[in-house]
């Protein structure tokens, strides 16, 4: 779902004129270019009202070589002069070239909704899975992880003259302080 | 194969123009694709006026041919910072006109309101061409589709 909606937005961002429906239209009947000259001397005349009723929503259910079919004869129509046009066939043709179809189908109603609702569940189960991890983690810590070790090593550092830029004091203390005496079994 | 060819032609040494390139003199006539302004001036880096850009892309939808040709100028000229001016949205849709493309012409309207700040320079649009939209037969968007 998110993935379709990228490649959604990636196409529709490409270009905002092209109409894939022409170029379809046009590729398609290559091969039959008799054909077309039939129509385009078929077609000198209105289509039909019931051709182009409802269009918006059968376009999409329609078989491709039907497709091909209405808007070569569109096209055939669109040689005429537009004020002879119906407004139905104006609308066909607007709508077969720009409607939201193909590449410039509107997302589906609630995606939005769903993309929030599966992230937030995601972030919960990770959440989840990361209290599970801490509650079967060892309560001991490593014997680094101390205040003092920290500050020792800063002491190091500062001895041997590494990194003077940001060397402030408490530079590596990130934990609690540790036990009295945890280090005299290393003396 | 055109791509070399038309960078050859774009190169003016005269190295590479071998005999066997000459047999192309329709080709060489004119490019069958202007991508950018060619600029001669003296400063590569110039800017290009409004003016300039409207007699540019005036000139190019009068050299259209077929649809994709005008769909490609009216992407690049709707590409710029600027609305195009109305002698070039006249050129549009004549070019829209001559190709037979009767969607083309309701998007230019379309792409207009899409690139003016506010309602009212629309509406101006809308008034210095409507002359010629009637005259078309061109329905705007807004009138086929109200409620999208």
């Amino acid at each position: 779902m998110l993935r379709s909606s990228i490649i959604r937005a990636s196409r529709s961002s490409a270009s905002a004129i092209p109409s894939t429906a022409t170029r379809q239209a046009i590729r398609m009947p290559r091969a039959s270019s008799v054909v077309c000259i039939q129509q385009q001397s078929r077609q000198a005349h209105a289509i039909s009202n019931p051709t182009l009723a409802n269009i918006e929503k059968r376009w999409e259910a329609m078989p491709p070589q039907e497709q091909a079919e209405l808007w070569m004869s569109l096209r055939d129509r669109m040689k005429v002069d537009w004020n002879e046009m119906t407004l139905q066939e104006k609308k066909a043709a607007y709508w077969i070239a720009f409607g939201p179809h193909g590449p410039r189908a509107l997302p589906p109603p609630g995606e939005t909704k769903k993309v929030a609702l599966y992230t937030v569940i995601g972030i919960l189960v990770s959440a989840v899975v990361f209290g599970l991890t801490r509650l079967g983690a060892s309560a001991k810590h490593p014997r680094t992880m101390t205040k003092e070790w920290q500050e020792a090593s800063e002491e190091y550092l500062k001895e041997q003259g590494t990194e003077p830029i940001t060397g402030y004091k408490g530079m590596l203390v990130q934990s609690k302080p540790g036990p009295k005496g945890q280090f005299d079994d290393e003396e | 194969m055109s791509f070399i060819r038309a960078a050859s032609r774009a190169r003016p040494s005269c190295l590479l123009r071998a005999p066997a390139r000459r047999v192309t003199p329709v080709l060489s006539s004119r490019p069958a694709f202007s991508t950018t302004a060619r600029r001669c001036s003296e400063d590569p880096h110039a800017e290009e006026t409004f003016e300039e850009f409207s007699a540019r892309y005036e000139k190019e939808f009068d050299n259209v041919n077929d649809v994709f040709e005008l769909q490609r100028n009216l992407n690049n000229a709707f590409a710029y910072d600027l609305v195009p001016a109305p002698s070039v949205i006249v050129a549009a849709l004549k070019a829209a006109r001559r190709v037979n493309d009767y969607p083309s012409a309701v998007r230019v309207f379309e792409g207009i309101k899409a690139k003016v700040e506010n309602k009212g320079q629309y509406d101006e649009y809308l008034q210095e061409l409507e002359p010629l939209r009637q005259e078309l037969g061109i329905v705007l968007k807004e009138a086929m589709y109200p409620d999208a």
